[in-house]
């Protein structure tokens, strides 16, 4: 419900920028900051390389906008070009933490259920920074309930199916975390 | 799901920032926003003020000027003095957002396509005005060429009224579509909360 206000929002301020109305980017732009910035700092992991990168998708976000037809696909666009801005700053390490999940299992995933509630949400914020990249990438993609798993897949280049079983297993690891912190 | 919201909601809150690498962000974030011109589109709005200066400075000349004598002097004039308009018309957009140094994507494109429109519709008059001059009293060989010259120009003219009109129409429609729709939305979770 959330997710499909957020985009039917976005939807709606493309339409009026198009209609001439530039306060209207500003609105977005502020709109989707705080998820964005989130997203990319889970992936870079340093806050001058986050909002560099945050900094260039809204770059790229006016230099395209003309182009940019389809206001449904405007979320995943958003999240691509930051990911994207992301990795050009981050490559190497990436792409090695990257080739460690090659070849990972797949489990069956139940859809869109989380077991964490809004009370966790500070250990887990603090726990996803200790788990691998990967993990972090899509668990936090999940928690921000922005993207389908198929939009996910897209993002990441990656089947569907990879997406669950990853997912799967970044919340078993998310969990360890969370118990070993627990625990000691 | 609204507890599975409140969850991505404080998941955000929870991330502590530097106040200073956010300020710092903040700052180059209103220049992006603001469209600002880069220095060579600044100095090609220049440039274009220029050129749209001379053009009316020219025209503006030969209105007052020109020598020309008949029944047709007004129509002449006329003419010559609504090329001068033009011309002083783009020079005061161009200089303007020059000197703004960011285009205003509401005024500035709909001055510039009412610009277009003007000068599109000014072509179309004259060439079908010279070729019935030509008609009348030249050889005639002319005026199917500038009567065909200027409808090409009110065809062209008119096609870019149409399509920006109907793409605008598309985005109204679209437009209150996307509100009814969020809306929809908006009540649908207020009931769900109850």
């Amino acid at each position: 419900m959330d997710a499909e206000k957020d985009r039917l929002i976005s939807e709606l301020l493309l339409v009026r920028y198009h209609r001439g109305d530039a306060s209207a980017l500003d609105e977005l732009v502020r709109h989707w900051e705080g998820k964005l910035f989130y997203y990319v700092m889970r992936l870079v992991s340093n806050e001058d390389d986050a909002w560099d990168a945050l900094q260039e998708t809204w770059m790229a976000l006016v230099r395209g906008i003309g182009k940019l037809r389809e206001p449904p696909s405007l979320v995943l666009w958003l999240f691509r070009t930051a990911r994207h801005k992301a990795m050009d700053r981050m490559r190497a390490r990436y792409d090695d933490r990257t080739v460690s999940l090659e070849g990972e299992e797949v489990a069956a995933v139940e859809e869109g259920v989380s077991e964490f509630t809004s009370e966790d949400a500070e250990q887990v914020h603090g726990a996803l920074g200790k788990i691998s990249v990967p993990h972090r990438e899509v668990l936090t993609l999940f928690f921000l309930e922005d993207l389908s798993i198929q939009e996910i897949a897209d993002l990441l280049a990656i089947p569907s199916g990879t997406v669950k079983s990853r997912l799967h297993f970044a919340k078993q690891a998310l969990r360890a975390v969370l118990e070993e912190e627990e625990a000691s | 799901m609204s507890d599975h919201k409140r969850f991505s909601d404080r998941l955000i809150a929870a991330e502590q920032v530097d106040e200073k690498r956010k300020e710092r962000y903040a700052m180059e974030l209103r220049k992006i926003l603001n469209q600002t011109l880069t220095p060579a589109r600044r100095i090609a709005y220049v440039v274009g003020a220029v050129l749209g200066l001379l053009f009316a400075v020219d025209f503006g000349v030969l209105t007052v000027t020109l020598h020309i004598t008949g029944q047709y002097a007004a129509w002449g004039r006329a003419m010559f003095g609504a090329l001068t308009a033009l011309g002083l018309g783009w020079t005061i957009i161009a200089g303007r957002i020059a000197i703004r140094g960011a285009l205003d994507r509401r005024a500035d494109l709909l001055a510039i396509t009412r610009l277009l429109w003007g000068y599109f519709l000014l072509f179309f008059f004259a060439l079908l005005f010279a070729g019935w001059l030509d008609l009348k009293y030249g050889s005639g060989k002319w005026s199917v060429f500038l009567g065909v010259i200027g409808l090409s120009y009110l065809v062209t003219g008119a096609l870019i009224v149409i399509r920006n009109s109907v793409h605008q129409s598309e985005l109204r429609v679209r437009e209150k579509l996307l509100e009814i729709q969020l809306r929809l939305v908006e009540m649908d979770g207020k009931m769900e909360r109850r």
